[in-house]
């Protein structure tokens, strides 16, 4: 009976590794392979056209000393600093108007949804470039309400913010988790909140953000992880904006490898952004048991 | 049985998603047991030592503006008329980002059969010759008498032909006549002239020129002719080592500050504001005349004076700027592109055609007319001038740097890393990062270590 078992077990377990093969492969093939190699890379001096040479830690050594990557770095930690709050913030304010039942609301998701589709794209990049040019759309109305025109493209903490700003454009799928999350919420709790005279912006802070750090834990980490790899947005809006200042690591990286030829440097840079996430999302991780509150168990501070 | 359907159709499922991951677009050649014995037509030279034709698919890839890549695709058309059992698949786009797409795919392998180069492409891809097909080796198809030993000299490294120069250019100063003749100024004629070309333009918000400072290095190129003029110093001398003093980097600097002060240049801040990155021929100053003049390769000014003319507006070109006492001309020639065959193509002998082709033949030449400079190739220009057809900007360009006993542009010059210098160094100075004395130092500094590292 037990060899019986055993061996319907072997072959379902087989026909399940036959269905994630196609999967299997391209991660071997896609991602494990790549992580492997640039780790080994990152050890070696590789001009892409002659053999690797082995270097040890020269590349890291070079790395710390180099002006170049401590000021991408630098940038790279304003941009996070900058973006991550932000879109968390408005996507949980949306979510919060969107959870209202208000009728034909339905269709308002859907719209606001729209902008995380269209994504970072090339034609997005320029109509970016159009928008926040001397003459684009934002300065105008910036001017019809009497304020001065920004230097957007000209200056370094503008250019990050406009770059930031296409980024928390597209707050879609994390406005959708939030607003999961708010549906979650008990209604009872907010009941007997009314039944203590609790003011609906009371309620925001003492029951639906707890109720919700969950969420805002996932989405965190999530949007921390992602806003540390940007790439697409400065390299088509500003090229690493006016002296650098939108230069983020990614950028460097990329440019080392393709247009310097430095690839086992490239891969050793990225080793480090690597470091550098583990690191934060290891705080994240550590921390929560601080702030997050899950219903199931009351491990709140 | 329900169940054996249900895992026969998602056996399926899965093995179309696998046939999904393969390498896309494989087409294989084209039906060869289909294809008709055809006579070759007189044109294309000498005998194929097969009797079957073999269906052959090539690839091309080149760099240019809209009024490059029209007539190229003409041209290839014709030519895969006349050879049907050649099909040519082209790709092309502008050139912000070509170099790294291009060194990407030559050291992956999957670099087209016949690439267009940049000049200093050689020195880094095939620093022992060995990097692209010894175009020697096909010098019964491709007709290498048409070029001169200097232009050839330009394509060989280690006295191996790697590549054909498709033409010679340098950068010349242009301007919108248009919106010259609207303020009744005078094109400038000489480096003074420039520099006082703002009066008429600043109250309305107008240039009278413009430099980039970025993937085209203008900026630098300008000040680099005008020392170059100055001092009589090489920029970069034949041996690789860096010509210029930490003064005349200095001096060079201070030249372009006037230039922005003065109002003939938008400053760095003014001209990003605009548009970010996108090229002076895309933006709104540009195709409505704000901006009315440039320093552009002859090769390539078609793609600025398209828009103009769509407009109705004129594009000339403008005078050399030459010091009184100059010690040199100080401007720069250089190969504007040139062809190469993939050292791993699969066809050299129909790969050599299609260059043959493009580059020697009467009727290709006439198709491409001046998209690509004047050519080098004597067919091609010979052609081009019993057709009459040598005239315009371009050649009027090309001409005027070939006759002025041109410097020779170091291919070092155009490095990306070298680039890079470049374009900090002048943003410094726009965004008064310090002294211009500091600022030169710097740039001093790391061109002498580049150019170190470059000649190793």
């Amino acid at each position: 009976m037990k060899q019986l078992q055993k061996a319907i077990y072997k072959k379902e377990s087989l026909i399940g590794l036959a269905y994630i093969t196609p999967w299997l492969i391209g991660f071997l093939l896609f991602t494990l392979y790549p992580i492997v190699a640039s780790f080994y890379l990152s050890f070696t001096n590789y001009d892409l056209l002659n053999a690797p040479v082995f270097a040890g830690l020269e590349n890291f050594k070079r790395l710390f000393a180099d002006k170049e990557f401590l000021k991408a770095l630098w940038v790279t930690g304003k941009y996070v600093v900058l973006v991550v709050p932000l879109k968390l913030a408005f996507s949980l304010f949306v979510a919060v108007i969107l959870n209202m039942n208000l009728k034909g609301i339905n269709f308002f998701r859907t719209a606001y949804y729209i902008p995380s589709i269209l994504g970072a794209n090339v034609a997005i990049a320029i109509l970016w470039k159009f928008l926040f040019s001397t003459d684009g759309l934002i300065n105008q109305v910036l001017g019809s309400i009497h304020l001065a025109p920004v230097s957007w493209f000209g200056q370094a903490t503008p250019a990050l913010f406009s770059i930031a700003l296409l980024r928390v454009w597209e707050f879609g799928s994390t406005m959708v988790i939030f607003l999961a999350a708010l549906k979650e919420v008990p209604v009872d709790l907010y009941e007997a909140a009314a039944v203590d005279g609790s003011t609906k912006i009371k309620n925001f802070f003492k029951i639906t953000i707890p109720c919700i750090t969950p969420v805002i834990f996932f989405n965190f980490i999530m949007q921390l992880i992602h806003a540390f790899q940007e790439f697409n947005a400065p390299y088509l809006i500003t090229s690493g904006g006016p002296m650098k200042g939108t230069y983020l690591l990614p950028m460097l990286i990329y440019d080392h490898t393709f247009k310097y030829y430095n690839m086992g440097y490239a891969s050793a840079m990225s080793w480090i952004l690597f470091l550098i996430i583990m690191i934060f999302t290891l705080i994240t991780f550590r921390s929560s048991k601080y702030w997050v509150f899950y219903n199931d168990n009351g491990g709140e501070k | 049985m329900k169940k054996l359907l249900t895992m026969s159709l998602v056996t399926c499922l899965l093995a179309s998603s696998l046939v999904g991951c393969g390498s896309a677009g494989k087409e294989t050649a084209a039906d060869a047991k289909g294809t008709p014995v055809v006579e070759k037509v007189a044109e294309t030279p000498k005998a194929e030592p097969k009797e079957e034709q073999k269906a052959v698919e090539l690839r091309i890839s080149w760099w240019g503006g809209d009024d490059r890549h029209k007539p190229t695709l003409e041209a290839i058309k014709k030519f895969e008329e006349l050879n049907p059992n050649i099909k040519v698949k082209s790709e092309y786009g502008g050139w912000d980002g070509h170099t790294e797409k291009m060194s990407t795919q030559i050291a992956g392998g999957t670099a087209t059969d016949i690439i267009q180069i940049n000049y200093d492409w050689l020195s880094r891809l095939s620093k022992e010759g060995a990097g692209f097909y010894d175009l020697g080796k096909l010098n019964s198809i491709i007709k290498l008498d048409n070029y001169s030993e200097t232009d050839l000299a330009f394509g060989k490294r280690n006295n191996i032909l790697n590549a054909i120069p498709v033409s010679t250019t340098g950068r010349s100063t242009y301007y919108n006549k248009t919106t010259f003749d609207k303020f009744g100024a005078k094109i400038p004629a000489s480096w003074d002239e420039l520099l006082a070309s703002a009066e008429k333009f600043s109250e309305k918000g107008y240039y009278p020129f413009d430099l980039d400072n970025g993937s085209g290095f203008t900026t630098w190129y300008l000040v680099v002719v005008y020392m170059q003029q100055k001092t009589g110093r090489n920029f970069i001398n034949e041996d690789g080592s860096l010509g210029f003093t930490e003064a005349d980097i200095k001096e060079g600097l201070e030249f372009y500050k006037q230039l922005e002060d003065k109002k003939v240049v938008r400053n760095i801040e003014t001209k990003t504001n605009e548009a970010g990155t996108t090229a002076l021929y895309q933006t709104p100053s540009w195709i409505d005349g704000k901006v009315a003049g440039l320093l552009e390769w002859g090769s390539s000014i078609g793609k600025y004076e398209q828009p103009l003319v769509e407009k109705g507006q004129e594009l000339v070109l403008g005078a050399l700027l030459m010091l009184p006492d100059a010690k040199m001309t100080g401007w720069f020639i250089k190969p504007s592109m040139m062809f190469a065959i993939n050292k791993d193509t699969k066809y050299p002998e129909e790969s050599a055609k299609l260059l043959d082709f493009l580059l020697n033949d009467k009727d290709a030449a006439l198709i491409l007319g001046t998209s690509r400079g004047i050519p080098s190739s004597k067919s091609a220009s010979e052609a081009l001038t019993a057709a009459g057809q040598l005239k315009g900007l371009a050649y009027d360009g090309t001409n005027q740097i070939i006759n002025c006993k041109p410097t020779l542009c170091s291919p070092y010059m155009e490095d990306a890393k070298m680039k890079e210098i470049y374009t900090r160094t002048v943003e410094a100075v726009s965004y008064k990062q310090g002294t211009i004395e500091e600022v030169a130092k710097t740039a001093h500094q790391e061109l002498t270590a580049q150019l170190a590292e470059l000649t190793k």
